[in-house]
């Protein structure tokens, strides 16, 4: 086993093709179907598996109710109980974790090629028959409870918070992913069994597969394990919404030398036609890090922050566009004015052609940073699936981006509402819109 | 047969076939330019992508007195304008050639980074080369670049009270010698920092027989020793020698039994943590950094590991409970253990528990399964490592910092595989020293008092 390990280190590193993305092949098995990028120089396999529902299914008064179940995948199955399940991946030197996001809960599984059967067999008695032991349920409540008291010592975290409740009040989304205290307490096994098999079935599984493992290894795999899930979801769905129309902002007091800033608005979903002509101005206004406007003027040129962005999050169910700032308590409202009167400009002010097309090379070339890892080619694989695009994406993208023309980017900055923006704030400083 | 069975004899079957002698690593290849510049290649052609970094043998440990966080103000600086490149304009090239780049400063080190399409190797070299010699520190901009630093240091300092809680643990855990400094400096400190100070550090530091070129991805020696050469090569070396360091093995904490409080009404969850302050490792006998390795991921590594299993499992006293040795540093690391209390448990009951563990692996060697499963989990560390070029050139440059070479970083295989139950205990033994440890509280309650007990 040992020089079998070492080996892994020997072989020169020569798998996937010379552009962005990789070939994704498509591996159907009766209802279901995988994305597969087969690579055999290095001896890993990673796989992500995912399912729609999400923190959002969660019923309003069990609300942490998939990050339970999220925590819970990997703490004992069948005869293992948690404690020889997870010595049983030690030993395997495999990873298996899960994750809750607001619209789906994730898996992923990491493992060896040498340790593969067993690693797929744990993978199968995970997914096919979870315990839920009293035991590792009152642990992992604590262990929720601890992450929801210390997002409450985190300015960022209570600012955040306080926006996505602000921004969609009643609707699923508004809540924390952690629930509260009270929702917490509420939750027992039989809820979370519940849960699992309502959202851990065939129809609403995506699945991506990387690495050491050809189609007909994956057909073994799907049929062993995922055909072995319930054929159909019968989680509620969840509602489409919109953000509430600002201007709003709220205030919280305490402490420390800087105001934290969070903003939000409406953005543009998916299906919107300017969907990347917003991408590309989000871009040079706030998401592309040194080379941003905001970052230009808010850090470099005034020296009011250290971080600053902003962009827009895609909800399964909403489109928020949203930003952040965090300045000392004196230049706070300073900095959010800054930022404010970029986002004027970006609406005011054509782009000059070389602005537009340094944004373009920087968001094409910067693809195929995505895709140097198995790890990472797994995340893209399961992120193109959960937003409902379609295989060619990875050969799209880029030309949909090249497209985008000055006037667009113009118009998709002409909906950004500088003055109607939903605005929390964190620390010394009272922030305004004034 | 029950699974349980099943398992346990597949693992017999590992264990037989893991005899058998261990091979070299993956095909890290290395050269150096005449004027002192070392390079490390790891080939990796999956993507046509690759990592380049420049490695700087100087870090906050080489800091004049008085003038803490100059390292990494200087860092900052060198995004701010050279001769041909103005400020600012470092990183928009970049990212307008499809990549991204940063930096980041520790104790001994400074580095900096792009990740970029190959055939924008060579471009990447002169700009970093143009930035090592060729920089332009403006007064006006190194003001504005103080308060953004000043920011910073809010954000990740001034703002979370347990980072100020690490900060005063550090300050008195390694008293005496550079590293009781955080890196990011004292405030005090960097609202003097001025420009003269940031071009004498320029000076003395950055020149390429101080630094080491480090370039994962789609390239081989051959190609990233030419380029070096036409873009470092004629880079005038400074043959300044690195700086001495203040030798600190028999440093006691003052007061070790004391544990240092942050009492802060923004925190909400409790925690505990302790360091304990490793040999230097320039003077110290490596292999005992190995069993160190192993030590922690027996008292670590998730539920199976024993600080969780009993602390969390069986006593009920913390949420989460684990370990980590940082041995990596120049001068004297770190053995971190930290634990989260649950509501019910007070500080002192957490550290009693956690020390009755501590004095179990000095008592009794681990069993024959534990050393296995810590080795195994370390060794495949290094196999998921290789999936990632940038996890790779940052494992090897940091090595390169502390004076080993790529082959030292692979013979590491080795000698974790090598390190018996028996060094375990001992590490444990010479190692967790209560006179060489801090231990620290971080509490809501801002009655607790100052001496935590």
């Amino acid at each position: 086993m040992r020089h079998k390990i070492i080996a892994a280190w020997f072989v020169l590193l020569s798998g996937f093709s010379a552009h962005a993305a990789p070939p994704v092949q498509t591996v159907p098995l009766r209802d279901m179907e995988a994305w597969l990028v087969s690579d055999y120089s290095l001896p890993l396999i990673t796989i992500k598996m995912a399912w729609r529902g999400g923190t959002a299914s969660d019923p309003a008064d069990k609300a942490g109710l998939s990050m339970m179940l999220a925590r819970l995948m990997n703490e004992g199955a069948g005869e293992l109980s948690a404690q020889a399940f997870q010595k049983a991946m030690a030993d395997n030197a495999m990873s298996l974790s899960f994750s809750a996001g607001r619209d789906d809960v994730t898996g992923t599984l990491r493992c060896l090629s040498q340790y593969r059967d067993m690693c797929f067999r744990l993978l199968r008695l995970a997914l096919t028959a979870p315990r839920f032991d009293a035991e590792a349920l009152a642990r992992m409540k604590q262990e929720q409870m601890a992450a929801i008291l210390q997002a409450q010592q985190s300015p960022r975290s209570i600012a955040n918070e306080t926006l996505m409740a602000m921004a969609f009040q009643d609707h699923p989304y508004g809540r924390t992913r952690n629930g509260t205290a009270d929702s917490l307490n509420a939750i027992n096994a039989a809820d979370i069994r519940a849960h699992y098999q309502a959202m851990m079935a065939r129809d609403n599984l995506h699945l991506a597969v990387v690495g050491d493992i050809g189609r007909a290894e994956l057909r073994r795999l799907m049929r062993d394990i995922f055909l072995q899930l319930p054929r159909r979801t019968t989680l509620p769905k969840t509602e489409k919404t919109a953000i509430r129309q600002g201007p709003l902002s709220r205030h919280i007091e305490p402490t420390g030398p800087q105001t934290s800033i969070v903003f939000a608005q409406n953005g543009l979903g998916h299906d919107h036609p300017l969907f990347f002509a917003d991408f590309v101005m989000n871009s040079i206004l706030g998401g592309s890090g040194f080379s941003s406007r905001l970052t230009e003027q808010v850090r470099e040129r005034r020296g009011l922050a250290y971080s600053v962005y902003s962009g827009t999050s895609n909800f399964e169910h909403a489109a928020m566009w949203n930003g952040a700032v965090a300045s000392d308590n004196k230049t706070a409202q300073q900095a959010m004015d800054v930022i404010r009167a970029e986002m004027r400009r970006m609406a005011t002010e054509p782009l000059s052609a070389e602005r537009l097309q340094a944004a373009k090379t920087y968001l094409t070339g910067n693809y195929a940073l995505r895709f140097d890892s198995g790890a990472k080619i797994a995340s893209q694989l399961i992120g193109v699936q959960l937003n409902g695009w379609p295989i060619d994406y990875f050969k799209t993208r880029n030309g949909q981006i090249n497209q985008v023309t000055i006037a667009d980017v113009q118009r998709a900055a002409q909906l950004l509402t500088p003055d109607r923006l939903l605005l929390v704030s964190v620390g010394g400083t009272k922030i305004t819109l004034d | 047969m029950s699974v349980k069975n099943k398992i346990a004899i597949l693992f017999v079957v590992f264990a037989l076939a893991a005899c058998g002698r261990a091979s070299d690593g993956p095909r890290i290849e290395t050269s150096r330019l005449d004027n002192g510049l070392d390079i490390i290649v790891i080939p990796d052609f999956r993507a046509d992508v690759v990592t380049h970094m420049l490695w700087y043998r100087v870090g906050s440990a080489d800091e004049p007195k008085g003038k803490s966080g100059i390292a990494h103000f200087f860092e900052h600086l060198m995004f701010r304008g050279t001769e041909n490149i103005p400020s600012g304009e470092f990183s928009k090239t970049v990212a307008r050639l499809g990549g991204q780049d940063n930096a980041f400063t520790s104790y001994d080190y400074t580095a900096y980074f792009q990740r970029i399409a190959k055939d924008k190797l060579g471009q990447m070299m002169q700009m970093e080369a143009e930035r090592m010699q060729k920089l332009i520190i403006q007064p006006d901009i190194v003001a504005v670049e103080r308060d953004v630093i000043l920011e910073e240091r809010s954000m990740r300092v001034d703002g979370r009270p347990s980072s100020l809680l690490a900060e005063q643990m550090r300050k008195r855990l390694h008293r005496g010698t550079a590293y009781e400094v955080p890196v990011i400096g004292w405030r005090k400190e960097i609202e003097q920092l001025n420009a003269e100070d940031a071009r004498r550090f320029y000076r003395r530091y950055y020149a390429p027989d101080n630094a080491v070129l480090v370039v994962a991805g789609a390239v081989t020696l051959n190609e990233v020793t030419a380029l070096a050469q036409r873009h470092y090569g004629p880079l005038k070396p400074s043959g300044t020698p690195r700086n001495k360091r203040v030798a600190a093995q028999d440093l006691v904490v003052a007061e070790y039994q004391r544990a240092e409080v942050m009492a802060d009404a923004r925190v909400r969850q409790n925690s505990w943590r302790r360091y304990y302050r490793l040999p230097q490792y320039q003077r110290a006998d490596k292999r005992q950094f190995a069993a160190a390795d192993v030590l922690a991921e027996i008292l670590s590594g998730g539920l199976t590991g024993r600080l969780y299993q009993s602390l969390v499992v069986e006593k009920k006293l913390a949420v989460s409970a684990g370990a980590y040795s940082d041995s990596s540093r120049l001068d004297n690391g770190e053995f971190v253990i930290y634990a989260t209390p649950t509501a019910e448990t007070e500080f002192d009951v957490l550290a009693r528990a956690i020390e009755a563990e501590i004095d179990n692996l000095k008592n009794h060697k681990v069993s024959a399964a534990e050393l296995r499963r810590a080795k195994r989990q370390l060794v495949s560390d290094l196999v998921y490592a290789r999936d990632s070029q940038q996890s790779m050139a940052n494992i090897f440059g940091r090595a390169a910092m502390l004076g080993l070479s790529p082959d030292d970083v692979l013979g590491w295989v080795d000698e974790i595989e090598n390190v018996s139950a028996q060094e375990v205990r001992q590490a444990a033994q010479n190692l967790l020293l209560a006179e060489r440890s801090i231990t620290g509280h971080l509490t809501g309650n801002v009655n607790a008092r100052k001496d935590g007990s």
